[in-house]
């Protein structure tokens, strides 16, 4: 099917180009993960929606010490898009070329671009809605897995919980356990950076995981402090009857973590720096499968084989 | 049917690499990830430069310890498998 056939009215009329209407001349700045992420043409609502989703990590301005990617938004009419039976759609499709990645999905349209630096924009013809149907979450994932790939890192679908001075990070697929996981570790006092979405990369020579805005099933955990931790363990998730942990050898390690790395696994022109990324990790801190159990006694395994 | 004289390349959305003698190969178009060990990687690196299906059996019989009964059944079935899997296509 052609790419966007499925959201767009008329994808060959695609925007070739980040340039648009504007909602209005808002601007929020969100802070995480070492990174500005800048957002402009918002309208009041919108603005005002963002800084009750994102919250602390908001503010006005950006103070030119971090490094930042511009988010455009622009008005788009309702009519540009399928109209169908669908209530509401939360897939997408992505579209890749060498410099730029088209985004389509249910009322939205994106584009990242590299001119050389890292820029998006996103058609919208929805308001309110831009946040509360995840419209600008989503568009966000996929610009800070592009950005952390930049900046030598991954976005992992995974769960992360803190630990002792760093934090153990849980991947696989959905349905590996990454929810049930986060949920034994906060029953025993774990905090949860993320059940859903993790950053890893490497500050001062050290493998780090970055806690990020978006949550799973567990929901948002605000007890959390920001920031960074260092990673004491790579665990790739299968459930089983009984507690058990093993090394994966270099590719198995590369391959388990690629197929967690949403949105960048896919583009052909990122495969060679997403592979050269993830056997990085491995050398660092050597991915493990965990098979663990419902009781919540997996912890005393990790405790043994902790990367320190 | 694969014979001996057949040819093949790698499928346009697969992507390989060797990492530590073992290889990952991702369809990217399906999203999946295979891992081959030390033999498969040899096995792909020949197709993937259009060696035919003999001189890859010739050549795993010369860099291993194996008969070349062994060599070509074992030869066929991975070619099979990897062209099932997408990875491959025929060329001839």
């Amino acid at each position: 099917m052609t790419f966007g056939a499925s959201f767009i009215d008329e994808p060959d009329l695609f925007p070739a180009r980040q340039s648009g209407e504007p909602w209005g001349a808002e601007r929020v700045v969100i802070h995480f993960a070492g990174n500005d992420y800048v957002c402009d043409g918002l309208s009041a609502t919108q603005a005002q929606r963002l800084r009750e989703k994102f919250g602390k990590l908001c503010s006005a301005v950006t103070d030119g010490s971090r490094p930042s990617v511009e988010i455009r938004i622009f008005r788009v009419a309702a009519g540009d898009f399928v109209v169908d039976e669908r209530e509401w759609d939360f897939d997408f499709d992505l579209d890749y070329a060498p410099t730029a990645i088209g985004v389509a999905g249910f009322h939205v349209m994106g584009r990242l671009d590299w001119t050389p630096r890292l820029q998006a924009a996103l058609w919208t013809c929805e308001d309110s809605q831009l946040v509360e149907r995840a419209i600008f979450e989503n568009m966000l994932r996929i610009v800070v897995a592009y950005h952390m790939l930049e900046q030598g890192g991954v976005l992992l679908h995974s769960a992360a919980l803190s630990a002792d001075c760093g934090a153990h990070v849980f991947f696989g697929p959905s349905g590996a356990g990454k929810s049930t996981i986060s949920r034994l570790g906060c029953a025993e006092g774990r905090s949860v950076l993320s059940d859903d979405m993790n950053a890893l990369r490497v500050r001062d020579d050290v493998l780090v995981v970055e806690k990020l805005p978006f949550a799973g099933d567990f929901g948002p955990s605000p007890d959390t402090a920001e920031g960074f931790f260092p990673v004491r363990g790579l665990h790739r998730l299968e459930q089983g009857s009984a507690h058990e942990i093993r090394t994966l050898r270099p590719a198995a390690a590369v391959a388990a973590l690629l197929e967690c790395a949403p949105f960048v696994n896919r583009n052909p022109f990122r495969y060679d720096r997403l592979v050269d990324v993830l056997a990085d990790l491995h050398v660092r801190v050597p991915v493990q499968v965990l098979t663990f159990a419902r009781d919540g006694r997996y912890w005393e395994i990790l405790e043994s084989s902790t990367t320190r | 049917m694969i014979d001996a004289t057949t040819e093949f390349r790698t499928c346009s959305d697969a992507r390989y690499r060797n990492i530590g003698g073992e290889g990952i190969v991702v369809r990217q178009t399906a999203g999946e990830v295979l891992v081959l060990n030390e033999v498969g990687v040899r096995v792909l690196d020949l197709l993937a430069t259009g060696s035919a299906v003999q001189r890859v059996i010739d050549a795993l019989g010369a860099d291993y310890d194996v008969d070349a009964a062994t060599a070509e059944r074992d030869v066929m079935a991975y070619a099979q498998e990897l062209l099932e899997a997408g990875v491959i296509e025929r060329l001839t």
